[in-house]
C-alpha cells in the first residue's frame, strides 16, 4: 500500500519540513532558506507548501504527519530544571513556559491551520528528538545494519543516544541525560570564545588547528568526566545554563582567564589555544563511544547524527581510528534533519513500508539535493523581466567549459544549478565557486564576497575518482562531512618559527600549505566534498572540464550567501547575492551573467545590517 | 524581563512558579532528592542510563497528541505519576490551563538566542 508521509521540525531551531512517499525521500527543506531568516525556528509553512508541490499532493492526501519531537517531555525537562534550579531560574521559565506550553504543545493547531488538514488520519504523530535524528541517519544510509550514534545539545531530556538499526527496526538501547552534553559542552567554549551559539560552533572547529591543546587539562579536570566507556558527565558549577540566560559563569570564566571575549574583537591565543582543547575533547569522546558502540552492537557500520555529528574534523579523526567499516553521517545532522527523520519513522515504524535501500549501493539520501529546482524557462522569465544581460549557453559541455576556464583565470563563480542542498552545506547546486590553486584565493573570498572571518578556511570539492591523488582519504565524503589530510607529497615547507610566534592569525593565514592553498588548511587538513557523478552529473562535469583544462581534479566549494544570509534559494535570491558581493560570473542553470555586463543595481535594503553576523 | 513580557505580561506564570510550583517541590528539595546530578560521580563506573523505550512501537508516536487542554492535563497528570512525582501530576491541572491561556497570547519567535543553546 503507498504511503505518504510528512515530517515537520519546528519552534527550536532550523525549521523544516520533509516528504516521503513509499520509503523514498521526495523533498526535504529548510524554512530560512524561503524566509530569508537564518536558522528561523518558526513554523515551516513555505518549506512545508514546497513539500507539498514537490510531491503534488493535496493536504488531505497525507497519510501521516510526524513531529520531531515530544513536548511533553521537553516540558517535563524544563519544568524540573527550574523546579531544581529554585528560584534564580524564573526568568529562564517565564520564556521557556512562553515558548513550550503556549506554543509547542499546540502544534497541532498550527499544522491544521497551515494546511487546512491533517490528512487522512486527522491527527499529528510525534517522535522524539533523539529517535528522529537516529532515524535520519540509519534509514537513509547505504547499510542494512548499523551501529547508530546521535549526539547534540539537547532534546528532550537525551543528549546522547546508542543503538542499532536493522533494516525497518531501531534500538536505542543507552543515553546520556540533560545537562551532560557533549554539544553543550562545545557550545559553552563557543559562547566563550565570542561566537553565536548554534552557528559558531563551525568556526570553534575552523579555529581550532591555530592554537594548541594548552587547556585539555582543565577541561577533563574541571569540566567533564569521562568514563572508558566514552560515557560523561559535566560539572554544573562552571555553567549557566541551568538558571541564566548564558552557557557559562563566573567559575568558568576565572577558570579561563577572564570574560568571554566580544563578538567581532580580535581573537587571541587564548581563544584559538580553548579551541583545540575542547576540539581534542570532544575527539577522545567520540571515538570512546564509538569503540564502546561496536564491542555492544558488533555492527560493521556506524551511522550519526545530532549537531555533533556535523563536526567534520571529529568525523574524520573516528574515521582514521579504524573502529568500523562504514561510516555515514546524515548531512541535515541539526534539528532540520529531525523532519526528515520524523517523516522516515512515520512511513517504516508507523505504516509499515519497507525500507528502500539504492540498488546500486549508494546511499537513499539523493546527494542531499531534496530542495526546490528552477526550471530554465523560469530562469529565463526572470532575466528577461528585469533586462538583465545574459549569455544562454544551453549545450552543457559547452557551458560547463566556459565556467571551468572562468575559475581556472582567477574569476570568483556564483553557481547556482539543479535541487537545492538540504543541511547546512552546498554541495554544488547553491555554491560559490574559485581557483584552489590560486594561493590568494582565501583571503579574497572571504574578506570581499562571503565578507567573514579571514581564519575560516574553504573546502574542497574535488573528483571522486581523483580524491586519492589529493588526499590520504580512503572512503566517500560526499556532504562535506569527513575532513582529512592533503596528501604529503602536495605540501609545501611553512615557516614554522613564524606561526609559533604569531599572535595575529593573518602572519598564519597567509602562507601557502600545499599546491592547493586555498583549501589547505594551516594543519594541512581538508573538509573534502568528493563528488561522483551519480549524485551530481552536472557539478560532476564542472570538476571534469576544470580537470581537462589545468590538470586538477580540485575546487573551491562555499556556500551561495554572505555572512549571516541562509544560502540562496532562488535566481533571484541568487542575482542579489552576486550584486552585492565582488563575484565575477552567475551561473543561472543554462545562463551566464557576468558581473561587469550587468545594470547598476539598486539595492532595496541595506544589506549589511539586514543579515545579522552569524 | 525583557519590555516584550512585561508587555505580555508574566502575573499568572509568576503565580505559578513561586506559589504552586516551588513550594510544591519544597519536600523534595529539603530532602535533598535531585531530578538530576549536577556533578560527576567518580565511584560510578558508567553514566551511561538505559533507554525506557528500547525499540520503537507504533502507539508511541501517538501517544502525546495534545487536542485540547484536557487532553494537556490527562497526559501530563499520566506521565508524572507514571514517573513516581505525585506532586508534579498536581500540578498538571495549573500547566494545562497555563497553556491554554498562553496558546492565546504567544506568537513564535523569528529569533534564536545568541548567548545559550535554546533549551526550549
Amino acid at each position: 500500500m503507498s504511503a505518504t508521509v510528512l515530517g515537520l521540525s519546528a519552534f527550536y531551531h532550523d525549521s523544516a519540513a520533509a516528504l516521503v512517499q513509499d520509503g523514498e525521500i521526495i523533498a526535504a527543506a529548510q524554512e530560512e532558506r524561503f524566509s530569508r531568516k537564518k536558522h528561523d525556528p518558526r513554523f515551516p509553512a513555505r518549506a512545508l507548501n514546497y513539500c507539498l508541490e514537490e510531491g503534488f499532493l493535496d493536504p488531505a492526501e497525507l497519510d501521516a504527519i510526524v513531529f520531531y519531537d515530544n513536548p511533553l517531555l521537553t516540558w517535563d525537562r524544563v519544568l524540573k530544571n527550574c523546579l531544581q534550579a529554585g528560584e534564580s531560574a524564573w526568568e529562564q521559565f517565564n520564556q521557556a513556559c512562553r515558548s513550550v506550553l503556549g506554543i509547542k504543545v499546540w502544534v497541532r493547531d498550527y499544522i491544521r491551520a497551515a494546511l487546512g488538514s491533517l490528512g487522512r488520519a486527522d491527527r499529528v504523530l510525534f517522535t522524539e528528538h533523539h529517535l528522529a535524528h537516529a532515524a535520519s541517519a540509519f534509514y537513509p544510509s547505504p547499510f542494512e545494519a548499523a551501529a547508530i550514534l546521535t549526539l547534540d545539545g539537547v532534546g528532550e531530556w537525551e543528549t546522547t543516544t546508542l543503538g542499532l538499526g536493522r533494516d525497518r527496526t531501531l534500538e536505542l538501547s543507552q543515553v546520556i541525560h540533560y545537562p551532560h552534553s557533549l554539544g553543550l559542552l562545545y557550545s559553552a567554549f563557543t559562547y566563550f570564545c565570542g561566537f553565536k551559539v548554534n552557528s559558531g560552533e563551525y568556526k570553534l572547529m575552523g579555529l581550532a588547528p591555530y592554537g594548541e591543546p594548552r587547556y585539555y587539562r582543565t577541561i577533563r579536570d574541571h569540566l567533564i568526566d569521562v568514563k572508558p566507556d566514552g560515557s560523561f558527565r559535566l560539572n554544573l558549577d562552571y555553567f549557566g545554563y541551568l538558571d541564566s540566560n548564558y552557557m557559562t559563569n563566573a567559575a568558568f570564566h576565572d577558570l579561563f582567564g577572564g570574560p568571554p571575549r566580544q563578538p567581532e574583537s580580535f581573537i587571541t591565543r587564548r581563544e584559538r589555544d580553548l579551541a583545540a582543547s575542547v576540539q581534542q575533547v570532544l575527539e577522545e569522546v567520540v571515538v570512546l563511544l564509538a569503540r564502546h558502540l561496536k564491542r555492544e552492537t558488533g555492527a560493521p557500520n556506524l551511522v550519526m547524527a545530532g549537531g555533533v555529528a556535523l563536526n567534520c574534523v571529529a568525523n574524520g579523526k573516528l574515521w582514521r581510528e579504524g573502529i568500523f567499516e562504514g561510516l555515514w553521517v546524515q548531512p541535515a545532522s541539526g534539528d532540520a534533519g529531525g523532519a526528515l527523520g520524523a517523516a522516515l519513522l512515520g512511513a517504516h515504524i508507523y505504516l509499515d513500508q519497507p525500507r528502500r535501500r539504492n540498488p546500486n549501493g549508494r546511499d537513499g539520501q539523493k546527494g542531499s539535493y531534496l530542495g526546490p529546482a528552477y526550471q530554465p524557462a523560469e530562469v529565463i522569465a526572470f532575466l528577461e523581466r528585469h533586462q538583465y544581460p545574459y549569455e544562454r549557453i544551453s549545450d552543457g559541455e559547452v557551458r560547463l567549459r566556459r565556467i571551468a576556464q572562468a575559475i581556472a583565470e582567477g574569476k570568483v563563480v556564483g553557481y547556482f544549478a539543479g535541487r537545492m542542498e538540504f543541511g547546512p552545506r552546498a554541495l554544488g547546486a547553491r555554491s560559490i565557486l574559485g581557483d584552489a590553486r590560486n594561493p590568494e584565493m582565501q583571503s579574497r573570498m572571504n574578506l570581499k564576497i562571503k565578507f567573514r572571518e579571514s581564519f575560516r578556511p574553504f573546502a574542497p570539492s574535488v573528483l571522486a575518482e581523483e580524491a586519492g591523488n589529493y588526499f590520504d582519504l580512503d572512503v566517500e565524503s560526499p556532504y562535506m562531512l569527513l575532513v582529512a589530510p592533503v596528501r604529503e607529497a602536495r605540501r609545501l615547507p611553512v615557516d614554522a618559527a613564524a606561526y609559533a610566534q604569531a599572535e595575529d592569525l593573518r602572519t598564519i593565514i597567509n602562507q601557502a600549505r600545499s599546491d592547493i592553498p586555498a583549501v589547505t588548511h594551516v594543519d594541512y587538513s581538508a573538509r573534502v566534498q568528493t563528488v561522483h557523478p551519480a549524485d551530481n552529473p552536472d557539478y560532476h562535469g564542472l570538476l571534469r572540464a576544470f580537470k581537462d583544462l589545468t590538470g586538477c581534479g580540485v575546487i573551491i566549494n562555499t556556500s551561495f550567501n554572505v555572512r549571516g544570509e541562509p544560502i540562496v534559494c532562488s535566481p533571484q535570491d541568487a542575482y542579489r547575492c552576486f550584486r552585492r558581493t565582488q563575484m565575477d560570473l552567475l551561473v543561472l542553470e543554462d545562463c551566464l551573467l557576468w558581473q561587469q555586463d550587468q545594470p547598476p543595481f539598486a539595492d532595496t535594503e541595506d544589506w549589511k545590517t539586514a543579515y545579522e553576523l552569524d | 524581563m525583557s519590555s516584550t513580557d512585561a508587555k505580555r505580561g508574566d502575573g499568572p506564570l509568576r503565580e505559578f512558579f513561586f506559589r504552586r510550583a516551588l513550594p510544591r517541590d519544597a519536600a523534595r528539595r529539603e530532602k535533598g532528592e535531585a531530578f538530576f546530578p549536577r556533578h560527576p560521580d567518580p565511584a560510578a563506573t558508567s553514566y551511561f542510563l538505559p533507554r525506557g523505550k528500547r525499540t520503537v512501537e507504533p502507539r508511541y508516536l501517538e501517544a502525546p497528541e495534545c487536542p485540547d487542554g484536557e487532553a494537556l492535563e490527562a497526559r501530563l497528570y499520566q506521565m508524572w505519576t507514571a514517573q513516581g512525582h505525585p506532586e508534579l501530576a498536581e500540578l498538571a491541572g495549573d500547566v494545562a490551563r497555563l497553556a491554554v491561556e498562553l496558546a492565546r497570547t504567544e506568537e513564535p519567535g523569528e529569533e534564536v538566542s545568541p548567548f545559550i543553546y535554546v533549551m526550549f
